[in-house]
């Protein structure tokens, strides 16, 4: 596995990785100094509305489509010029090959949500933002957010395998996460079935006037069950398949 | 017990959808031979070769390699088994060093081999560029090496010489045939050529619509292209009648104004032509042929009237 994890770290376009990364923390960080200045009639500047402002794009949209970019770009080698076959020799069970993707997925998930936090930071300082750091919210948001998109991860990276096309699996990535701003709108006991909708539930602080209905011990729930469910999932299509 | 085939298929078949593009096969690849697959287009080779790499599944049939039950052994039997599966495959925007490296560390091999084989693809010069910068050969050439470097016991090769140039082509044949020699590895080699198996190959399998027709040494193929002399006469048919009243063999082909005949040895066919010429018959041309394994291969596979 961890040889496997290795080779999948060699494979990854890490340039791409990190531009991705670096426009997510740019824009939303840039978007938040600005709304804590422009609505600063409606929002008394402090901390905890710049996270309200950088957080709200970054949630619906961009860490839920990054999800969908990221694991079609590390599955778009693999169909290009036939990897697939390539890591299918590998002399061991055929699902490592899923999971160490999975793995590497997850994993640059998680320096997106840190880089992102660092980001917020490094905007606050410059704007010199007023009062104090919520340092509980963003570690809940931060880590809760990271865990509430593995069942997304899951199912993008199925989807990504199935997918041959790079261009096909980005627009189905876009053509859900855009609805987002309607299925946020539910109640989190029903929005959270639709696994894209689950980091703005989760990275929302309630403190904000329009954050959505969450009611976190179902929430948490679904996040689990869907998680382990696309995962068995996922597992089970991978071994089974037929590699044409 | 050792086992006397690398490869041993028992009523090997696959089905997609109601159509069996596989069809009961019992191939036998003797250990330390290259054993060319042959077969036209569409005719079922790659489907064999992905159902024996564990690619795809079969329909019914079981599989054994090296010896083992490919059925709940593929994790061992892949450490022993190199493959290059149609065009090549590899990770364009790495350098085929990288992707040479990717294979050793899924494989546990040290990457101190990496040069070795190489070398023997001639690749160092290109070694650290992007392989989607490598010609067509270049890729074919780095295939090779990726199914090489794992050391296995049993190489698969998919149409390796596709695209190749004519000193490629050269180069990679030289290549497989040294290895049952020098690295005691056992290649089964798929082609649509016959031109390319015949020059390597030891072993002939030849596989049309998805049926196994002819499997054997390579002799026993060139051994039915059995040498005929053709006649050339004013009427085929009558003439070939005639000489089968005196109890020779003759058809008659009346399309071609000529007859063939078995019949070679030079006394024999003197005393025939004779008495063709004696029944006044007009000979105007008399010609030994004989059968390429390109014409056997074509009448094997019934590929003849098709073209």
């Amino acid at each position: 596995m961890n040889m496997l994890l290795r080779a999948e770290t060699m494979k990854t376009q890490w340039r791409v990785v990190i531009l991705l990364i670096l426009l997510d923390t740019l824009i939303n960080a840039l978007m938040g100094m600005e709304q804590l200045d422009s609505l600063k009639e409606f929002f008394p500047p402090s901390w905890m509305s710049l996270y309200i402002h950088s957080v709200n794009l970054h949630a619906m949209f961009f860490y839920p489509l990054y999800c969908g970019i990221i694991a079609s770009l590390l599955c778009m080698y693999e169909h290009r010029d036939g990897g697939w076959k390539i890591a299918l020799a590998f002399p061991g069970p055929r699902y490592h090959i899923f999971y160490a993707k999975y793995l590497v997925l997850i994993g640059i998930l998680a320096v997106v949500q840190l880089v992102f936090m660092l980001g917020y930071l490094a905007a606050g300082k410059l704007a010199h933002a007023p009062g104090s750091i919520p340092w509980g919210t963003l570690a809940y948001t931060g880590f809760g957010g990271w865990l509430g998109i593995l069942p997304l991860a899951a199912l993008q990276l199925i989807v990504s395998i199935k997918v041959r096309n790079f261009g096909a699996s980005l627009a189905l990535a876009i053509g859900y996460v855009v609805p987002n701003i309607v299925f946020t709108g539910f109640h989190s006991t029903i929005g959270a079935w639709l696994p894209f909708t689950i980091p703005y539930y989760v990275m929302m602080p309630q403190e904000a006037i329009y954050a959505p209905r969450v009611e976190p011990y179902s929430l948490w729930a679904i996040v689990f069950f869907t998680g382990g469910l696309y995962l068995w999932l996922g597992q089970r299509f991978f071994e089974r398949r037929d590699w044409l | 017990m050792t086992e006397e085939y690398a490869i041993d298929t028992h009523q090997l078949t696959r089905k997609f959808g109601q159509r069996e593009t596989v069809r009961r096969i019992n191939l036998k690849v003797p250990k330390r031979e290259v054993y060319g697959f042959l077969g036209p287009n569409g005719a079922g080779k790659t489907t064999t070769i992905r159902m024996l790499l564990g690619l795809i599944r079969a329909s019914s049939g079981n599989i054994r390699i090296l010896g083992k039950d490919l059925n709940g052994n593929r994790m061992e039997i892949l450490k022993d088994v190199g493959s290059l599966v149609e065009s090549p495959s590899y990770y364009g925007h790495l350098s085929g060093y990288t992707n040479l490296k990717i294979v050793t560390l899924m494989h546990g091999m040290p990457e101190s081999r990496i040069n070795e084989v190489l070398a023997w693809v001639r690749l160092e010069q290109a070694a650290h560029r992007p392989v989607k910068s490598y010609s067509l050969g270049m890729k074919q050439r780095l295939g090779i090496a990726m199914a090489l470097i794992t050391n296995p016991k049993l190489l698969i090769l998919d149409e390796p010489t596709n695209g190749l140039d004519p000193s490629g082509i050269q180069e990679i044949r030289e290549l497989i045939m040294r290895l049952p020699r020098d690295f005691d590895i056992t290649v089964l080699l798929s082609s649509h050529l016959l031109s390319e198996i015949e020059q390597v190959a030891t072993y002939v399998g030849i596989i049309n619509q998805g049926e196994l027709i002819f499997q054997g040494p390579l002799q026993q193929l060139t051994e039915r292209s059995k040498p005929y002399v053709w006649v050339e006469t004013d009427r085929p048919r009558e003439a070939a009648a005639a000489l089968n009243g005196q109890g020779w063999d003759a058809e008659p082909d009346e399309a071609g104004g000529q007859l063939r005949t078995s019949v070679t040895y030079r006394k024999e066919s003197a005393e025939m032509i004779r008495f063709l010429v004696q029944q006044h018959y007009d000979v105007y041309r008399v010609t030994e042929k004989k059968k390429t394994l390109e014409e056997i291969f074509l009448e094997l596979t019934g590929q003849e009237n098709s073209l």
